[in-house]
């Protein structure tokens, strides 16, 4: 009797063990936290870009050669993924034997932002011309008209205009004849062209104003160097002053053309005692 | 019978709880290693990146070996060198010799010698993004840089290993190097950048201070002031025994010689790198003996071409080139006593990060024979100014006398020290200048022109007078170029998507585009001086979608070396100053796991041609000797 009343709670004793045992092994490999990236037989995992959301994408064993390709924080080696050498993968730099000079790899990373800023620093240089540099380019070469002996190659990736700026000695001149401002009829304007791609010149300095009588201009003399010289003798204000805009154009090695303005007055002489 | 059912009460409570406890260890030591999906065998994927302690652990931060500029001489990391103490003195200014009311030295409008306005920095223009033409770009060129040992080839790893033809192909033309993967992280101490030695240069400014410092006593000529000795100096990146030999212009040998170190500086750098990891520089000095230099030399300047060797505790390392040291002149020349001299600092490392070609100018006058003895000029409100500039299309008579040439200064960097000298057999009161001149950035590398000096002095009447003009010829550093390119190269490339592509400097400032890709413009360049971006270049590219909305972004800085390539020099591959560049096809990620991607081929072409080391060091300023103008 107690033999047959015994046998079915030992078969339900084993059925809920195992139940329990699967419901043990279920629970804890489906909702424990995975593994890190280093599983305990020594493989390495390979994960896509560190980002949020990032996940293993392969695994490396020890021993396995791969091609370093990039760095990431001093944490990370970007390799060629094993499955699909385009395909950047990351491993752990301290999990990487290799010889190579890892700063001098470039950087690789998601979690940069991208650059906002629309104005370039200071330290950037359009570069388009570099002397000395591919002295055997097939590309239009012409020689600096500076004192450099070196020969200068123009590369046809100048789109940029040079920079021209203008500088007045005075920001007035007198129309001549000013007998007690004798100095102050004449201007001295300085040209600065700003241009990486040699040779630079100017092409043209106009000075331009508006009388009663209409529109006005005289052109500007050359002193020496970028230095030109303004003198009106006629059309000027008849009385007080009026405003002149001086404005010289110069071009850069590539043609581009570019231009420069400044401001200043012609004033008419008997208003400000100089007669 | 009351024990028994007592017993199987307890196995009927306990001997599930015992499986269940045992099930969830199984579970426990199993998770995660069955999820191989997508992968091949012994794969794993899917599984989300450590963050906190456990990405500590897995992937712990080991630091980068940084490459090797033998060229270039960072003072910002040299131990002992001083923090700058001179003013600034913009383009065109003047700088006085004496003080202003409030105890500053406060440089001075040319024209009006009244205190500069402040002047905006050199601003250049962006540059604009170049499109390619063709879908795929050229190959890059071959490069002249002494191949890694890691392009020899290499038999693949059994087992899951794989054959990646850049790992097994001898020949591959793949940028990067091989790394094979450890059993066990390394430990993540930084670690130390091999043995390297700078190019020697003459001792000039600071440096010949700080050489000054550390020679001592054991000087050769210990009655010279540290400026005016003829003085070779190194820089390395760990204490280290340096011998330098090398060979006259005349063809005769110098014996071997061991330069002069800092025990301090070598004990401070060690403590540096034990305590912080940090990796600092050292000076190495040698003043060779007036006596001998001046068998050698001509109007007081010796040509030398110097090969140095250093052994550390961690290896060995060659280095050498040609320089010119100068050493003062027999006689006098009021109201100078130590010349006008003008050196070569290479390029230095401005605030921005940016690498400006600088020269150094030294001299000291008597104080007290400044003023001439003229009817024009009042002695008693008269003040003695200095102007330095950099002058192009002009010598230092026509630029001083006739205001031709151009001014292509950045700015200038000087100090101004009163010192109590004998002189002619009594101690005379001296003013002595040392200054920086640095170069418009936007002068193409190997920029020539006249480094300038003049001396006048100015009355409060408004007369001026002229007592020196000095000046010589100079050619500034070569400096490569990058031309960083991005193309699409992708044959799925899906139907109405984009990649935007921009171009920015570490500090996030856009220096090109942002250009728009797609299957009609597929490609894009842009190119600039290495020097302008010494600590990389940023290459950021986004892919934007069908329905224009921008997938995360993609990151490279390519990184730039800026030791320019001389190919017969035997020590250029030091610096790897040959490379030529890469071109790299890489899936740029679209999404957060990379399954989804646009294939784009980045293309970098440095270019540094060929220059002649022996006669005309390209990393280097060529310094004419020092000469008088009229004025």
């Amino acid at each position: 009797m107690n033999r047959r009343r015994g046998r079915p709670p030992v078969v339900i004793l084993l059925v809920v063990c195992l139940v329990a045992a699967a419901a043990g092994w279920f629970v804890v490999s489906q909702f424990a936290p995975q593994k890190a990236a280093s599983s305990a037989s020594g493989a390495v995992d390979l994960f896509s870009c560190p980002m949020d959301g990032a996940q293993s994408i392969g695994q490396l064993q020890p021993g396995d050669d791969v091609w370093l390709i990039g760095v990431s924080d001093g944490r990370w080696g970007v390799v060629r993924h094993p499955d699909d050498p385009t395909r950047p993968a990351w491993v752990p730099l301290a999990q990487l034997g290799t010889s190579v000079r890892t700063g001098g790899l470039p950087e690789m990373g998601c979690d940069v932002q991208p650059p906002t800023a629309t104005s370039a620093p200071s330290t950037t240089a359009p570069p388009t011309t570099v002397a000395g540099a591919s002295t055997t380019s097939s590309t239009t070469s012409s020689t600096s008209t500076s004192t450099s002996t070196s020969t200068t190659t123009t590369t046809p990736t100048d789109v940029i205009p040079p920079v021209v700026t203008l500088s007045a000695n005075r920001p007035y001149l007198y129309v001549s004849p000013a007998p007690k401002c004798a100095t102050e009829v004449e201007l001295e304007v300085s040209v600065s062209v700003a241009d990486p791609t040699l040779p630079v010149s100017i092409r043209s300095i106009i000075a331009t104003w508006v009388t009663p009588a209409g529109p006005q201009s005289a052109g500007l003399a050359p002193v020496a160097g970028n230095r030109f010289k303004l003198v009106v003798t006629e059309n000027g204000p008849t009385s007080g002053e009026v405003p002149v805009v001086i404005t010289a154009t110069a071009a850069d090695g590539a043609g581009n053309v570019g231009s420069g303005t400044v401001n200043v007055s012609l004033r008419e002489p008997g208003s400000f005692g100089c007669k | 019978m009351q024990v028994n059912r007592q017993r199987t009460r307890a196995l009927l409570v306990g001997a599930p709880l015992v499986m269940l406890l045992v099930g969830g260890a199984v579970g426990w030591f199993t998770r995660g290693t069955e999820t191989g999906a997508g992968g091949n065998a012994g794969t794993v994927v899917g599984r989300p990146l450590p963050s906190g302690a456990e990405l500590e652990a897995a992937a712990p931060t080991r630091g980068t070996v940084p490459a090797t500029n033998t060229m270039l001489v960072d003072r910002s990391i040299l131990l002992g060198h001083p923090d700058d103490v001179g003013v600034e003195v913009p383009k065109g200014a003047a700088l006085p010799f004496a003080l202003d009311a409030t105890g500053k030295l406060v440089p001075v409008d040319t024209a009006s010698l009244q205190p500069t306005a402040a002047t905006a920095p050199v601003a250049l223009a962006p540059v604009a993004p170049v499109p390619f033409t063709s879908a795929v770009p050229p190959a890059a060129p071959p490069s002249t840089a002494e191949l890694p040992d890691s392009t020899t080839t290499l038999a693949p790893t059994g087992g899951n290993s794989f054959a990646d033809p850049c790992t097994t192909a001898a020949s591959a033309p793949c940028a990067g190097g091989v790394a094979r993967v450890l059993d066990a992280p390394t430990d993540p101490a930084p670690q130390l950048a091999p043995l390297s030695i700078s190019v020697p240069f003459a001792a000039t400014g600071t440096i010949a201070s700080m050489c000054g410092a550390i020679e001592g006593s054991t000087v050769a000529d210990p009655f010279l002031v540290p400026a005016v000795r003829p003085t070779v100096a190194v820089v390395v990146n760990q204490p280290s025994s340096i011998a330098l030999t090398g060979t006259w212009a005349d063809g005769e040998p110098l014996e071997k010689v061991t330069m002069v170190t800092s025990s301090e500086f070598d004990q401070q750098w060690k403590t540096a790198w034990e305590t912080e990891g940090v990796q600092h520089s050292l000076l190495a000095c040698l003043t060779l003996p007036l006596d001998m230099v001046r068998v050698h030399a001509s109007a007081g300047r010796a040509d030398l071409a110097v090969a140095l060797l250093g052994i550390s505790s961690q290896g060995r390392a060659e280095s050498g080139g040609p320089i010119t040291i100068t050493m003062p002149l027999d006689g006098e020349d009021p109201p100078f006593v130590d010349q006008v001299e003008f050196g070569s600092l290479g390029e230095q490392r401005a605030a921005d990060g940016s690498l400006v070609p600088t020269v150094h100018v030294h001299y000291a006058v008597l104080a007290d024979e400044l003023i001439p003895p003229t009817t024009t000029i009042d002695p008693f409100s008269a003040k003695v100014y200095a102007r330095h500039e950099l002058v192009e299309n002009a010598d230092c008579a026509g630029w001083a006398n006739n205001q031709q040439g151009i001014v292509r200064t950045k700015a200038g960097h000087f100090a101004i020290a009163q010192e109590q000298r004998t002189v002619g057999g009594r101690s005379r009161p001296l003013i002595v200048v040392d200054g920086d001149i640095e170069l418009d950035p936007a002068m193409p590398g190997g920029w020539s022109g006249y480094a300038c000096v003049q001396l006048f002095v100015a009355d409060a009447s408004g007369n001026r007078l002229t007592i020196d003009l000095s000046g010589t010829q100079v050619r500034s550093p070569l400096s490569p170029t990058y031309d960083i390119g991005v193309v699409i190269d992708d044959p799925v490339f899906p139907t109405g998507w984009t990649v935007k592509a921009a171009w920015s400097t570490r500090a996030g400032t856009l220096w090109c585009g942002p250009a728009t890709l797609d299957t009609a413009a597929p490609g894009s360049s842009c190119t600039t001086y290495a020097r302008t971006m010494p600590d990389g270049a940023v290459l950021t590219l986004r892919a934007v979608d069908d329905t224009g909305t921008e997938r995360p972004p993609f990151t490279v800085v390519i990184p730039m070396n800026t030791a320019y390539c001389t190919p017969d020099d035997p020590l250029a591959a030091t610096s790897n100053g040959c490379d030529t560049g890469f071109t790299e096809r890489v899936k740029v990620p679209a999404d957060a796991t990379g399954e989804q991607s646009v294939a784009v081929s980045l293309q970098v072409r440095r270019t540094a041609a060929a220059g002649s080391v022996q006669s005309n060091p390209a990393h280097a300023w060529q310094i004419g000797a020092a000469q008088s103008f009229t004025f």
